[in-house]
């Protein structure tokens, strides 16, 4: 039996779909058979994201009437061989044609084939919201270190905490900026960690990969070159229970003349 | 005067049943008249009578077809082969009407858009990422598609795609899919056309080997 996470931030733009992409690959990639669910009715991304949109011919609102089974309608990701599928979102039915009941049986029925249900969570707090987070056992809640996300992620911590989840809400800060942090304009991420009060998973820099990679159906993860691409990697093995440190500074320093003439970062 | 005419011709026999005239008292007089036909020709040997009722310009509903059919069916050595009429119903007319039509489309589909289409499908315009056209016919494509497009919906295998389908995510005819992915989407170029073969798959040939 896995378990479900759902990723969620209330405020959008913030890098839900990004983050669920990316976390799922790697922990595929890992050997954990992941199934990523879209429930962003009407305005989905994930698959797109993914690269997968052309291979989507049933969604999740036909298997919630009945149309089809989940197990038809399931997309395989052929880039991680059996371990990673997705289950769409509908683009053209609107979002009151789930409901709670329908999304609880589609992911526990998921639950007994896969270790990780992950939930790609619509923005805001409302209906679609609502049905994503019932049925969760853990939440990944992602925010940026700007004050409108973190005020938020807080609204939404304030919710998940009064549900009880099994699993208790994990913190991601994405869309760090290395010279904002340099310059000591940004939020100091420890001060959203103390805000916020629940545990930090990981951090995830700023990067126009991240972007290129969506672009292209990609994701960020696997590209070596990428900062943001090690911290999602890190952010699934610590999932897996690795103990892998959290490096604030990481790669957020220049290397100045010393440390290069030492080899030190 | 009798409301039924009774013909000969060589394609067998003809009842003629009068349009003007009432429907239940000219239906008592047809059944008669064929009996009286039966009464005359009771050898076996005979060959069965067919014959062909014409209703002119009354139209006859399903339950009265039903019910002059069943009526021939205690009577093996007559063969009831159909029954015309030189009417049809408004809702048949629009059916016929809408199969055989050709639909001229422009403008942007956007993504989360559905349209529908009676028979052929003409499309000048955009197909935008997520969304879908779909015809009853066949769909002739001119302008940029990158969504889904269906001919043939839902069960027409007899519908075609024409047109540059590089770029499209999916083709649909009738109930078969075919995803185009970076792996074969350098068969559906221009100058192509998409059909269902043999096998019950989608296929793509020169446009030059298409044949109606």
């Amino acid at each position: 039996m896995g378990i479900s996470i759902v990723v969620t931030s209330g405020k959008g733009g913030v890098g839900k779909t990004t983050t669920t992409a990316n976390v799922s690959s790697v922990l595929a990639s890992l050997g954990k058979k992941v199934c990523m669910v879209d429930l962003d009715i009407g305005l989905r991304n994930l698959d797109a994201v993914m690269g997968l949109t052309n291979r989507i011919v049933y969604d999740i609102v036909d298997v919630a009437q009945h149309r089809v089974v989940v197990s038809q309608a399931l997309v395989r990701d052929p880039r991680f061989e059996d371990n990673l599928y997705l289950l769409a979102a509908s683009q053209f039915a609107d979002k009151y044609v789930l409901d709670k009941e329908s999304v609880g049986n589609i992911v526990n029925e998921l639950k007994q084939r896969f270790d990780f249900v992950m939930i790609d969570c619509p923005a805001g707090i409302e209906y679609g919201f609502q049905n994503a987070v019932s049925i969760a056992d853990g939440a990944l809640v992602v925010t940026n270190p700007e004050v409108a996300s973190v005020s938020d992620a807080d609204r939404v911590v304030g919710i998940l905490e009064n549900m009880n989840m099994p699993i208790t809400p994990h913190l991601i800060i994405n869309r760090i900026r290395k010279n904002m942090i340099n310059e000591g304009t940004s939020m100091r991420i420890d001060d959203i960690v103390n805000h916020l009060g629940i545990p930090l998973l990981g951090i995830v820099i700023d990067e126009d990969k991240v972007i290129a990679a969506s672009n292209s159906g990609q994701t960020v993860a696997f590209d070596p070159q990428s900062d943001a691409g090690h911290s999602y990697q890190n952010i699934a093995r610590r999932m897996l229970g690795q103990n892998i440190p959290l490096n604030l500074s990481s790669g957020t320093k220049k290397v100045g003349f010393w440390g290069r003439v030492f080899g030190r970062k | 005067m009798s409301d039924i005419i009774l013909k000969g011709d060589k394609r067998g026999f003809s009842v003629i049943v009068d349009a003007k005239a009432n429907y239940v008292d000219a239906f008592k007089e047809l059944k008669e008249l064929i009996m009286q036909q039966n009464i005359k020709s009771t050898n076996e040997n005979d060959d069965v009578i067919k014959f062909t009722i014409k209703t002119g310009n009354r139209l006859l509903t399903d339950e009265q077809k039903e019910a002059i059919r069943d009526f021939f069916e205690d009577y093996p050595q007559l063969k009831l082969m159909d029954i015309e009429s030189d009417v049809e119903s408004k809702t048949r007319v629009q059916e016929i009407l809408d199969a055989n039509r050709t639909t001229v489309e422009s403008g942007i589909v956007r993504s989360g858009q559905k349209l529908d289409y009676q028979g052929d499908l003409i499309f000048l315009g955009t197909l935008h990422r997520d969304a879908q056209i779909r015809a009853t016919g066949s769909i002739y494509i001119l302008g940029e598609v990158d969504g889904i497009v269906q001919a043939g919906y839902p069960n027409n295998t007899e519908a075609v795609i024409f047109g540059n389908l590089e770029n499209v995510d999916q083709l649909r005819i009738a109930d078969v899919i075919e995803i185009v992915t970076d792996d074969n989407k350098a068969d559906f170029q221009t100058g192509k056309y998409a059909y269902i073969d043999d096998l019950h798959s989608i296929s793509v040939d020169d446009l030059k080997n298409y044949k109606r």
